[in-house]
């Protein structure tokens, strides 16, 4: 169950496209640096989001509403609420996973991958992913109203699942904003982050693992 | 003549004529590992396609299923389970579930256990003991 957990965490932390216009490495650096003070000075962030997954096989597509929220520095609630319900926290070194019928808790202290995993999920969510280099290959490119960042996995296991994730930040305030993941089966997953509210207080509860 | 028809009236979706859209939630269970999601099945006069992806939406398998040739071809695969001895059970088990969600009569002798409840179809695979469970799709 672990492994499969895993393996489907990676996937999911791998997380638009919106016409860009080429950019010196000058000025992309430029743009990293403003999202990571962005997601450096976060603390809270809460929203809800819209995640469509797109079938290649069969021309259609799935459709669930949720919940997020996060914590400084390690505390992450995804919550699906439409069509299903399934909820997936982070709080230190615990993990849950669950839903009505089956429920796990994780320790990341004794799972070093779950710990990378982890690491990478909060990463991307608040944008500190670009600036770890060991995981990524991170290309910028610059939009109209977003900016935006494509991350190209570097490590095997993410390699077989994703071709890459392409993050969008609004260019005013470099908030995340959008995130479409591409597998290698030709489907893509969008997500869109709505009602986004930052620095307010996030009840603690929220991250408590159920036990 | 074999005939599918198909049942869980409540997540059909209408699509172009000679098409049928079903989804399902679906739980894989074995001693050490589980997967579970959703099942979205197509179904045409020739075939039925269906994509089986995790609660993030990440894909673990694809496969389309001929009616005439009564086999199911594994066309993706999510990497942990991408291994031919794993595939090769999995074929003739979504085979089998595909006659039990579509109440077609199994042909062969098989070794699997199969119980219905209200809405959910559970079958078993005896000899390597993998339990694939699934229901209907309510939306909320």
């Amino acid at each position: 169950m672990r492994r499969t957990i895993i393996i489907f965490l990676f996937a999911f932390v791998c997380l638009v496209s919106v016409m860009a216009a080429p950019m010196t490495s000058g000025q992309k650096q430029v743009v990293i640096d403003e999202i990571n003070k962005t997601s450096s000075a976060l603390k809270t962030m809460s929203c809800s989001f819209t995640q469509t997954k797109y079938l290649s096989l069969l021309s259609d597509k799935m459709v669930s509403e949720g919940k997020m929220y996060y914590k400084r520095p390690n505390k992450l609630r995804w919550e699906y609420t439409s069509p299903y319900q399934y909820l997936f926290i982070f709080n230190g070194t615990k993990v849950y996973v669950g839903n009505k019928s089956r429920k796990d808790v994780i320790d990341t202290e004794s799972n070093r991958i779950f710990k990378e995993v982890a690491r990478i999920m909060m990463g991307t969510v608040t944008g500190t992913a670009l600036s770890n280099s060991s995981d990524f290959t991170v290309d910028v490119a610059d939009g109209n109203a977003y900016c935006q960042v494509t991350l190209v996995p570097k490590k095997k296991d993410m390699k077989k699942m994703f071709l890459k994730i392409v993050l969008s930040f609004s260019k005013k305030g470099k908030m995340i904003s959008e995130i479409n993941i591409y597998e290698k089966n030709n489907d893509r997953t969008n997500i869109k982050f709505k009602n986004i509210t930052t620095g307010g207080s996030v009840n603690e509860t929220l991250f408590a693992i159920p036990k | 003549m074999f005939c599918f028809s198909a049942t869980g009236a409540e997540t059909r979706d209408i699509q172009p004529e000679g098409h049928r859209l079903q989804r399902y939630t679906f739980r894989i269970e074995t001693e050490k590992a589980s997967v579970s999601g959703l099942l979205i099945a197509n179904e045409n006069i020739d075939r039925i396609d269906g994509s089986m992806i995790n609660e993030f939406g990440v894909s673990a398998i694809d496969f389309s299923y001929s009616k005439r040739k009564r086999k199911v071809k594994l066309l993706s695969v999510v990497s942990f389970l991408n291994k031919w001895y794993v595939k090769m059970v999995l074929k003739n088990d979504i085979k089998f579930c595909l006659h039990m969600l579509y109440d077609v009569p199994y042909d062969k002798e098989h070794r699997y256990e199969v119980a219905r409840s209200e809405k959910t179809i559970s079958i078993i695979n005896k000899k390597y003991k993998i339990k694939y469970s699934f229901t209907p799709l309510n939306p909320l």
